[in-house]
């Protein structure tokens, strides 16, 4: 790289390194400082007593391994889905690759509260189960993504040279997808080891993991020093796994063989294609759909049969409280925040990708992906302890809303922006250069217009995740103007049917905006290898 | 470029949008420039009618803005967090099992309101009235009216009845840990055994079956059978409101009888408390919110708003309150002191005893 | 004119470190209004040298100049070229005519006046009517032909094309070099074509230069470089037999000198021929059969036309055509 080339690199990062070094590192340095070093002075026992203590050592040792059999049946049950979603083509499949991602983006205390009304008990068997139902998506588009530009002639030229279905899957899919399927199980794996709602609704009080500890320690017991140890413990085996994936992801194979998407796919012809395509919606209906369906269904279920009674409740039940607000409003807020959140993270994780892709390291990336790794009230209360002088006194702003938000879907953007960017073919930069264009007319034509579409699925995506944020919005303080989800969480903490039957039908309004959003995503993506 | 072009234009109309993030740039300072808006740091579940607030600003010229913070603990421990630059004015939430880490952090400013002669002494666990009593309830067992009637199985009067074969896995209860209704419950159980012998009703609690669950959510919209869903439990750890809210917020139409019951022998009493903190530069408005959270008004719309009781002597409670909530006479009770200093052992106690 | 002299392009490649010479001293011009064509196997150098002529690699010894002036510090897009890519590198983003367009805008042709020229070019190359396709839409073939229009529309000084017709069927691909010729004989524009096809390269080009291994083996009008190759390699690529055969040698005129090309029509069987062989295989192409005999051991391709083809493993006798051979150089590389 040139000089001046590095120059501009580091003119590009101001902007995310300043983001990220405000909004993520000094707040949370702030309160692992506060909870380390209360007098000044460091003091690491509390991170020895998180080894030495069995019930710690128990809970991080159940964190870690839940989050290994989550991912591992994750893939498991996501993968066939995945392949039939790349693979066959078949009347509906747009709808039903925009539903499959809808529980992705749900608030867990509404999933918890679902699968419990289908008869789950809090138990081991019920988490892992939510854990598959919310990281489905992450599998069959981060893998199906590039399964379904996968050129089957590959896989077409090891069964002609003698490989059993079984074997060519080994051979020749297995190391093809290497790439999406390491991206995919770091995201699920990041998702299910930091997991909070699912386990306290659905994992019972015997079973914690770090992140549940870490938010009892700090709201309940308010001990920031073991707060402090276990926040250092889940970040530094967040970092390690990022690192570690992060390897294993660059050695990508170069000469994938990548078709468009409409080439690769085909109708199901076979008694066997029909049988796979059958099973696996079967699954999906089954494992997504159910609770989905049970949230819409008791929405309707108004005790003088079905009706919009709850819909309509949601805007009367409480109406003269100070806290009210019509769920028009709520709507709005979630929008406005939403869209907030999605400029923020677009703009940052964009200049970020682009800044990465000009260095050709992922430390960007890993950087990026640290919040994943952060739990939403070691954030929240970081903002609190760290933010307080003015300019800077967001203590109380609507801003930290949706720079919070920003913070988890930034990973995100940088990712399917990062993934696009390399995949430029560096000659249509040559011809557009032969054609008499300089090099940031070449910027401007070629790799803009490029990533601009990736962006726009990033931008999507980053607006289905703000959309249905819950952790981090809850743990800060901030004026009334609640979105869905806190709305959501409201209701459900007060007794009353009526009060019941409107969260659901807020899950429900908040079901089909996601529904909008995903949809809106997959128009977007017209053939590029965004990687969610 | 038309793709370029858009996506600048959604990008300008998301900036656009900014200025109307709900509140953004409109600080309440610059929007009332006579009136001093104070700041009213309280939990989630914070309540009260537009009007009485209204009423307030109308009466002082002092405005109001609410600041939800998470739940009970959360908002006290942020506040506790931001000591010496609070992020508010008031603190209201701070109840009888906090009230000691709350004081002992120094958070509050000294107020005696001179509308404290109206609220009984009982109320006043601060002798320094750093706090001010707002509102109590009772966090007891309730259950349900029609599974006993149905089940031919006479309904329990008593916490021992709670460990005998006849109510073998019908009670769902919060964990401590977790739920302030649990720690109530909890706490109530001390309170009535003794701290020598609770534990022993817990582990006979336990072997007939308890559910334990992390919120109250769960319990009572989940597990509960006269909750939100299809639940197993016709016993709950819950509010002895709950007979009037269930009535309230009933769909229509309400029933003449409350589905829900109290077992008013299992009562502990949570008495919540504002403050006005310390490094305000609005005292004299905090303190003046602090007297109207007393006065008649308030007390009287705390009822429906968040389902608790007024603690102003003479105060008239709603029909449905008078109808269906039984008036608990004799609750549990524990010095906030003792609770303070011994909570989290506690609750490892019960940890070990319950879950373990 | 271009002049291209002494040019190196080095390639930091392999595990050893060692520069690979990809281009490896080259001397070619390219005259006002002539269609030169650099022809060789793949691997031979050709693209790269086209890249370093557009700018794109770097020169690690020699200099490129344009009507004389030297090129070394003009960037790519002030070199006023034209290059039309092997696997054409149309842009996915945008629309045939917005393709076709891009080097006009690029050189801030008004938009109404560019829109006009990139019609006429796309219309020049056969595809009016496709300006609202998009290009991943297109054929191989139609795809080609928006990178020609592509190319052409801003009116180059030089055309470069790498391997243009690569990708295109045999009977399309015999049409459009044609037309290809044609439209730059039209348009007076000089070209440099690389192509690895000797057919496609004496149909279009003027003078053609054979390339081996980063060097430039012969160059020469088309019609001599065929007629005369002066290595071995540009025999063997251009299809004679290269023989050290005593009876051959004599008829070349050259016995003894070194080893001699043949021609395989320079190969006629006749039963009172000098050389004696077995027929080792036999191919039938459209017009001819291709036997190849062994003679004395060797290999020989030769060229049969009329009824009376010889089988696999006839014997058979053959004469030389004396016209067809040529004795090569006894520095030949090889």
């Amino acid at each position: 790289m040139t000089g001046g080339a590095r120059v501009r690199t580091a003119l590009l990062l101001l902007v995310p390194v300043g983001f990220f070094g405000v909004f993520f590192a000094y707040p949370i340095g702030s309160i692992l400082g506060r909870g380390l070093a209360p007098g000044g002075s460091v003091d690491l026992t509390p991170l020895t007593h998180v080894f030495s203590d069995p019930g710690l050592r128990g809970i991080a040792w159940f964190t870690l391994w839940q989050a290994a059999v989550s991912t591992v049946l994750t893939l498991a049950v996501a993968l066939p889905g995945a392949y039939v979603l790349a693979r066959y083509e078949f009347p509906g499949k747009r709808i039903v690759r925009a539903l499959v991602t809808v529980p992705f983006v749900l608030p867990t205390v509404v999933v918890g509260s679902a699968f419990l009304a289908l008869g789950f008990q809090p138990s081991l068997g019920a988490i892992l189960l939510a854990h598959v139902f919310f990281n489905y998506a992450v599998v069959v588009r981060t893998v199906g993504g590039l399964w379904s530009h996968l050129d089957p002639h590959q896989e077409e030229a090891a069964r002609v040279l003698g490989a059993s279905r079984r074997r060519t899957w080994w051979s020749v899919t297995l190391p093809a997808l290497r790439p999406a399927l390491v991206a995919a199980a770091t995201i699920t794996f990041l998702f299910t080891f930091t997991s909070f709602g699912v386990i306290l609704v659905l994992g019972g009080p015997t079973r914690s993991t770090l992140e549940t500890e870490i938010y009892r320690q700090t709201t309940q017991t308010l001990n920031l020093p073991l707060a402090a140890a276990l926040s250092i413990v889940q970040l530094v085996a967040v970092v390690a796994l990022l690192v570690g994936t992060g390897r294993a992801e660059g050695r990508r194979a170069t000469a994938l063989g990548l078709r468009p998407s409409a080439e690769v796919a085909r109708r199901p012809r076979t008694a066997r294609d029909r049988a796979v395509v059958g099973a696996n919606l079967v699954v999906m209906a089954a494992l997504l759909g159910t609770p989905v369906a049970v949230l819409v269904a008791r929405s309707f279920d108004t005790p003088g049969g079905a009706g919009f009674g709850f819909y309509r409740a949601l805007g009367s039940v409480r109406a003269g409280s100070v806290l009210f607000v019509p769920p028009t409003d709520a709507i709005r807020n979630s929008l406005v925040y939403a869209l907030v959140a999605t400029a923020i993270a677009v703009t940052v994780g964009g200049l970020a990708a682009v800044a990465a892709a000009r260095t050709r390291r992922r430390v960007v990336d890993g950087l990026l992906s640290l919040p994943l790794g952060v739990s939403a009230v070691t954030l929240g209360f970081g903002f609190l302890i760290a933010l307080d002088t003015p300019p800077l006194d967001l203590r109380t702003s609507p801003w930290l809303v949706p720079i919070a938000q920003a913070l988890v879907a930034i990973p995100f953007v940088v990712r399917i922006v990062g993934s696009v960017l390399r995949s430029i073919d560096p000659r249509l930069r040559e011809a557009a250069a032969t054609l008499g264009a300089g090099p940031a007319r070449v910027w401007r034509e070629v790799d803009l217009p490029i990533v601009t579409r990736a962006a726009s699925v990033a931008a999507a995506f980053a607006f289905a995740i703000s959309l249905g944020e819950f952790g981090a919005t809850t743990f800060i303080a901030r004026p009334n103007h609640p979105t869905l989800p806190i709305m959501i969480f409201r209701l459900l903490g007060q007794p009353g049917a009526q009060n019941f039957g409107a969260a659901m039908a807020a899950s429900t309004i908040l079901m089909a905006l996601t529904l909008v959003a995903v949809l809106g995503i997959d128009r977007f993506r017209v053939g590029e290898l965004g990687t969610f | 470029m038309h793709r370029l072009a858009r996506l600048l234009v959604a990008l300008s109309v998301a900036v656009a949008v900014t200025a109307a993030v709900p509140g953004a740039g409109a600080s309440t300072r610059s929007r009332a420039k006579s009136d001093v808006t104070i700041t009213l740091v309280t939990h989630d579940s914070f309540s009260v009618s537009k009007h009485v607030l209204g009423d307030f600003t109308r009466q002082t010229g002092v405005k109001v803005k609410v600041l939800p913070a998470g739940d009970a603990g959360a908002a006290l421990n942020q506040v506790i967090l931001t000591k010496g630059a609070p992020i508010g004015d008031l603190l209201f939430g701070v109840d009888n099992t906090f009230l000691s880490r709350a004081l002992q952090a120094g958070i509050f400013e000294t107020y005696r309101s001179p509308r404290l002669s109206a609220v009984p002494a009982a109320y006043q666990l601060d002798p320094k009235h750093r706090v001010t009593p707002v509102d109590h309830g009772d966090v007891c067992v309730e259950y349900d009216k029609q599974w006993f009637a149905q089940h031919h199985v006479p309904v329990p009067t008593a916490l021992d009845d709670l460990t005998k074969p006849a109510y073998q896995d019908l009670l769902v209860a919060e964990n401590p840990a977790t739920s302030s209704p649990g720690l109530a419950f909890q706490l109530a159980t001390i309170a009535h055994f003794g701290t020598k012998q609770w534990r022993a009703y817990w582990s006979k609690l336990r072997a007939n079956g308890v559910e334990i669950v992390n919120d109250w959510n769960t319990a009572y919209e989940s597990s509960f059978t006269a909750g939100g869903g299809n639940g197993t439990k016709p016993l709950v750890v819950s509010y002895a409101s709950d007979p009037a809210a269930a009535v309230y917020y009933a769909n229509p139409p309400k029933p003449t009888v409350s589905p829900v019951g109290t077992l008013l022998s299992s009562c502990f009493r949570q008495i919540e408390f504002v403050g006005v903190l310390e490094g305000t530069s609005h005292a004299k408005e905090a303190r003046r919110l602090v007297d109207f959270m007393i006065e008649r008004e308030f007390q009287a719309d705390l009822p429906l708003q968040m389902f608790v009781y007024p603690v102003r002597d003479g105060t008239p409670l709603p029909a449905v309150f008078e109808k269906y909530a039984q008036v608990v006479a004799k609750p549990l009770t524990l010095s906030p002191t003792v609770i303070g200093a011994r909570r989290d052992r506690w609750i490892e106690q019960w940890t070990d005893t319950v879950l373990r | 004119m271009l002049e291209i002299e002494g040019v190196v392009v080095t390639y930091a490649a392999g595990r050893d470190g060692k520069a690979v010479r990809a281009v490896d001293g080259v001397d070619l011009t390219v005259a006002d209004g002539e269609i030169v064509c650099v022809l060789g196997p793949s691997g031979s150098g050709k693209s790269t040298l086209l890249r370093a002529v557009a700018g794109l690699e770097p020169l690690a010894a020699g200099r490129v100049r344009r009507d004389g002036v030297d090129l070394a510090g003009v960037p790519t897009h002030r070199r006023n070229l034209g290059l039309m890519f092997q696997d054409h590198a149309l842009f996915p983003h945008r629309d045939v005519l917005g393709n076709v367009a891009f080097g006009l805008r690029m050189h801030d042709v008004p938009k109404p006046e560019a829109t006009a020229r990139a019609r006429e070019a796309l219309a020049r190359v056969g595809l009016a009517g496709f300006e609202g396709r998009s290009v991943r839409s297109l054929s191989g073939g139609e795809q080609q032909r928006v990178a020609l229009a592509r190319a052409l529309a801003p009116e180059p000084g030089l055309l470069m094309l790498d391997e243009p017709l690569g990708s295109i069927d045999r009977a399309l691909r015999d049409r459009l070099v044609v037309e290809v010729r044609e439209l730059l004989v039209r348009l007076g524009m000089s070209a440099l074509f690389v192509t690895h096809d000797h057919d496609e390269a004496l149909a279009v080009a003027d003078r053609v230069a054979i390339m081996h291994a980063g060097r430039i083996e012969q160059q020469g009008p088309a019609i001599d470089v065929w007629r005369r190759p002066a290595t071995r390699f540009v025999a063997r690529f251009l299809g004679w037999n290269v023989t050290r055969l005593a009876a051959v040698a004599r008829a070349a005129g050259g016995a003894g000198a070194g080893p001699v090309a043949v021609r395989p029509d320079g190969l006629v069987p006749d039963p009172a021929g000098p050389l004696a062989g077995t027929v080792a295989a036999r191919t039938f192409r459209r017009d001819h059969f291709l036997l190849r005999v062994d003679v004395e051991g060797e290999p020989l391709d030769v060229t049969v036309r009329g009824d009376h083809v010889p089988a696999v493993g006839d014997p058979v006798r053959l004469t030389v055509d004396p016209a067809a051979t040529v004795v090569l150089g006894t520095l030949d590389s090889e």
